[in-house]
């Protein structure tokens, strides 16, 4: 079975074709909800940025040139959504955290990983949006510095200086909760 | 290397997007100085107390249909073919019905009578009209064949030639 791949997708789209649209929604929500999950802290509010974000691309399929690989562009748009979303809002701190499997069996490692869970939540959430954003592309997504230069619009140069300022907030911040 | 250098590196370094090079002198450098260990060491901590952290719940169900239905909301006509109003025109309807080696012959028939009627009518594959150059000449002197010396019409060219003299009407 052939597999269509994700620019021509797109060229289908920007005629219309909604069909492709939603081949698309299916291969990449997942990577918008996590972006958008760990940056803003909040299922609800998650989920806003990623229908909003794959409406935009769809709102603009008919300016879409492939000049980059899809992935990068839906970075793009979801980057911005939340950085323009915690502007307006600030990130809701939740001490109750959503249901996921712990791979630890025992209990007592399983509350470890929540505290600490809880510290790292609390410590991102404290972070600058932009500094927010690299550590989640970076430590959470895994991409190169030029990667997250082209996610965030920015130079690869403004990506080490975040990340640089993000380690030492983190750094500081974690410190003061641990003490 | 000095330390404010390196330590202006490290994150860098330690997300391995130095060059070789680069690579290879702040290995150099950390092996001599405990101050930029320390500070490797603070960035490796914070790199490892993310690792497998922030654990995300599954993608909620429905969230695609969620989104294709706004997006149909959005754009109710789904597929939109900009079809060219000429393309449901179709003159010759039979030629679809005809196998590759027929349409084939059937094109180059044409194009034949296409350059064969160019040719009748003066026109060659350039597209030049030579019959229509010829005759814009028509009306210049040169198509008139040369007066047989002696004829009446010699005179009137002699006539014709002598430059004009006032008064002679």
């Amino acid at each position: 079975m052939t597999v269509i791949k994700d620019q021509q997708l797109m060229l289908r789209v920007a005629k219309g074709d909604l069909d492709a649209f939603g081949e698309l929604v299916r291969r990449h929500q997942r990577t918008a909800w996590r972006i958008a999950h760990r940056f803003l802290g909040d299922p609800a509010e998650a989920e806003d940025v990623v229908q909003e974000a794959f409406l935009r691309i769809l709102a603009a399929a008919p300016r879409y040139k492939p000049s980059a690989a899809f992935p990068t562009y839906l970075y793009r748009v979801v980057t911005r959504l939340c950085t323009d979303y915690s502007r307006k809002k600030r990130p809701i701190f939740t001490d109750s955290f959503p249901e996921t499997v712990d791979p630890s069996p025992d209990p007592a490692a399983a509350l470890v990983n929540k505290r600490r869970d809880a510290l790292i939540r609390k410590a991102l959430d404290a972070l600058p949006s932009r500094q927010r954003m690299v550590v989640i592309l970076k430590y959470y997504e895994g991409l190169s510095y030029g990667d997250i230069s082209r996610a965030m619009g920015t130079t690869v140069k403004a990506v080490e200086r975040l990340l640089d300022h993000a380690r030492t907030t983190l750094q500081d911040s974690l410190s003061r909760t641990r003490k | 290397m000095r330390c404010k250098k390196i330590l202006s590196c490290l994150d860098t370094y330690v997300d391995g997007e130095v060059s070789e090079r680069l690579r290879r002198i702040v290995d150099s450098h950390l092996a001599a100085c405990e101050p930029c260990r320390g500070r490797l060491e603070e960035i490796r901590g914070i790199d490892d107390l993310f690792r497998g952290t922030l654990p995300v719940p599954p993608v909620p169900d429905g969230l695609d249909a969620r989104i294709m239905a706004e997006a149909r909301r959005r754009q109710p006509m789904g597929i939109v073919e900009r079809r060219s109003p000429l393309a449901a025109w179709n003159p010759l309807p039979w030629i679809a019905e005809l196998s590759a080696p027929m349409r084939l012959a059937a094109g180059a028939t044409v194009l034949l009578a296409i350059v064969a009627g160019l040719s009748l009518d003066g026109t060659n594959v350039t597209g030049r009209n030579i019959l229509i150059e010829q005759g814009n000449g028509l009306y210049e002197l040169e198509w008139f064949a040369p007066v047989p010396p002696g004829s009446i019409g010699s005179i009137y060219v002699a006539m014709a030639d002598q430059p004009h003299e006032k008064g002679i009407g």
